[in-house]
Order: C-alpha cells, then sequence, then structure tokens
C-alpha cells in the first residue's frame, strides 16, 4: 500500500486545467511583447495575393510591363509637367510685360492694316513729332484766345475774311465745352 | 522524385513552362519577399525588387543547370538584386551603402509598414551598422531559421565564416544593444 501511494503523483492541478491550457497559451502568445524573431516588418493587405499576377504580367509577352515602365512613366509626366511650366510662365510673362523692341515693323504695319482708325500709317510720323510746346497747348484746358488766333493765323489761309470779334468773345476758351453747341 | 524536382520539370518545358512559373512564383513569393524586405527595409522598394528578381528568374531558367538546390539559386538572386538595389539607390544620392542603409533604418519609425516596439526598431537600427555580410548572415541565420549549409549556397562563404560572422554580429548587437556601443 505504502510502494502504491508513493507512486502516486503529489502534486495536483486546479480542475480543468488542461482542459483549456491550449487556448491559454494560444492568447498568451498573441498578447507576448514582440521580441525575438518578430522584426517588425508588415506588408499592405492582399499584398501576397495579387503578386503573381504581377510578376506574371511582367514576364510573360505582350503584357503590360508595369515595374519597368514606371520609372518610364515617371520621367516622361515630369518632363510634360516641366514643359507646360515653361511654357505656361512664358504666357503669363509675355501677357505682362510686352517688349515691344521684339516687335518687327511688320508687325505694326499688319496690325494697322487690320484695325483701321482712318489715319494712315505714314501720317502717323507727323504725330509724333510735336515737341514739348505744342502738346503742353494741346493739353491745357484753359486756352486763351490769342493763343487760338496765333494758331490760325499760322495754319488757316482763309483766317483774314473772318471776323474775330464775332467768332470769340472774350471769355477764356474752355475746351471741355461741346463743340457741337 | 520530389516537388522541386517536379517542378523543374515543369519550368523546362515550354509547354508548362507559364503554368509552371506561375507556381514557382506562389510557393517562394512570401519566402524571398521577406529575404528582401530585410535587406531593403522599405516595402514599397522590396516590391520593385521582389518583381525584379522574379523577372531575372523567368529569363535565366534555361541556365539553372541544377548544381545547387532552386531556392538557394533564387535567395542568390533576390540577395544579388537586393544589394545592386542598395548599391544604385546609395550612388544616387551620393552616399555610402551603410549611411543609406542607416538612413533608411531611422526611417523605419515612421513607416506605416513597420509595427515593431522600440527593441525590434533598435534592433534594425543595429543592423543597419554592421557590415554587409554580417547582416546577411544574422539575418538569414536568426530571423529566416536557414541552415549554416544553405546560407552558405546562397552566399557561396564557407560554412566556418558564416559561423564565424554570425558569432561576430551576434556580440556586437549584444553591446550595442545593452550598452549602447557604436559597432
Amino acid at each position: 500500500m505504502r510502494k502504491k501511494d508513493a507512486h502516486k503523483n503529489p502534486f495536483q492541478v486546479p480542475s480543468g486545467y488542461f482542459d483549456n491550457l491550449e487556448a491559454r497559451i494560444e492568447k498568451q502568445l498573441n498578447n507576448a511583447p514582440t521580441f525575438g524573431k518578430s522584426d517588425g516588418f508588415g506588408v499592405p493587405n492582399d499584398y501576397f495575393d495579387g503578386l503573381e499576377k504581377k510578376v506574371l504580367a511582367q514576364v510573360l509577352p505582350n503584357t503590360k510591363n508595369e515595374s519597368k515602365l514606371r520609372p518610364l512613366y515617371y520621367a516622361l509626366s515630369a518632363a510634360a509637367a516641366l514643359a507646360l511650366l515653361l511654357l505656361s510662365s512664358q504666357l503669363f510673362n509675355s501677357a505682362n510685360e510686352i517688349d515691344y523692341t521684339d516687335l518687327a515693323f511688320s508687325d505694326y504695319e499688319t496690325y494697322w492694316n487690320e484695325n483701321p482708325i482712318g489715319i494712315e500709317l505714314d501720317e502717323f510720323d507727323d504725330y509724333l513729332t510735336l515737341d514739348d510746346t505744342e502738346l503742353d497747348a494741346l493739353y491745357t484746358n484753359d486756352l486763351d484766345h490769342s493763343i487760338i488766333l496765333e494758331y490760325l493765323e499760322e495754319n488757316t489761309n482763309g483766317f483774314e475774311v473772318l471776323e474775330a470779334s464775332e467768332n470769340f468773345s472774350e471769355q477764356p476758351f474752355n475746351s471741355d465745352h461741346n463743340l457741337e453747341q | 522524385m520530389t516537388a522541386e524536382e517536379r517542378l523543374l520539370d515543369r519550368l523546362q518545358d515550354p509547354e508548362t513552362l507559364h503554368q509552371g512559373f506561375g507556381e514557382l512564383v506562389n510557393e517562394y513569393k512570401e519566402r524571398l519577399y521577406w529575404h528582401i524586405r530585410r535587406i531593403v527595409l522599405n516595402h514599397a522598394d522590396a516590391d520593385d525588387v521582389l518583381q525584379n528578381t522574379f523577372v531575372k528568374i523567368y529569363r535565366n531558367l534555361h541556365g539553372f543547370k541544377g548544381e545547387s538546390k532552386l531556392y538557394s539559386w533564387m535567395y542568390r538572386i533576390a540577395t544579388n538584386e537586393a544589394l545592386s538595389f542598395l548599391k544604385s539607390k546609395s550612388r544616387r544620392l551620393g552616399v555610402t551603402e551603410g549611411s543609406y542603409t542607416e538612413m533608411m533604418a531611422e526611417k523605419l519609425e515612421s513607416d506605416v509598414y513597420f509595427d515593431g516596439d522600440d527593441i525590434a526598431l533598435q534592433l534594425q537600427k543595429a543592423l543597419a551598422l554592421l557590415p554587409e555580410k554580417q547582416r546577411l548572415v544574422f539575418n538569414m541565420k536568426y530571423f529566416e531559421d536557414m541552415k549554416y549549409h544553405d546560407i552558405s549556397e546562397v552566399l557561396g562563404t564557407s560554412v566556418g565564416a558564416l559561423k564565424a560572422s554570425y558569432h561576430l554580429a551576434v556580440k556586437k548587437l549584444e553591446k550595442y544593444l545593452t550598452h549602447g556601443d557604436v559597432l
């Protein structure tokens, strides 16, 4: 009897211990801190599922070579974007800062012919040769009638037939008056 | 006839080549991916290198003489592709390969596809400081559980030299992780 009892395992375990041991170990493993063989690297969801298709597409004939084309696609996109940027900046600059020295005379001529304003291009020089005194007289609002008389005397042939007193009052001429009134 | 031999038969027959190659990709994609990923560290780069690896494997299948195991041959191609990638990337950036790897390890902290804890992060930073050969041997032995004989086939180094490299790598990593010493 004693001999039989000596062979009896003296250690006890809580009831049901072995029943859920596997589940508890699994739970412990899941909660264990990341250490040892886990290197922490991950991949996007389903990455490996689509990999075979991607690889086969690269090696099978007449299929799209995504990986090889990708750098080329990026390079072409970058080149196109750069070209657009340069073009738009050129257009933008030229719209804001027109350099008239770049225009040839033929360009003026073409513009003039397409947009007539009743003056021949040859006559235009006459307007550009006015000196400062003449320009001042043109832009002065209150003209003394003596200036006008002087002008008419110099530039009008039939002035002597006019009676100055009938045409001009003593009041200074105001260029803002409507000439038709 | 082993499964590898059967697969090789299909790969060498033009009529079953494509189907066989699909099987090969499925069989080895994950193992090769993780091997490459531990070298280049970043998922997008690993994806590029993995695809190039399979393309090279496909184009060179006719040159595979069966003198080594198929997976050792593929591992060798993957290793070469990953190391070439690091070389060209670092050359483009005008830095040494070592500096480039350290830079990539520093970026892991903000990598959405890296969820290791602080110790895993420190281990990767320490690994980036190791010489290339020691880093490769450590990864293949420690993380990939490869036998020295198989590593020897991939890297073309004697088993004795590999054991020495692994031992040195472990010592340096321990020193770095416990004392923070520069390797």
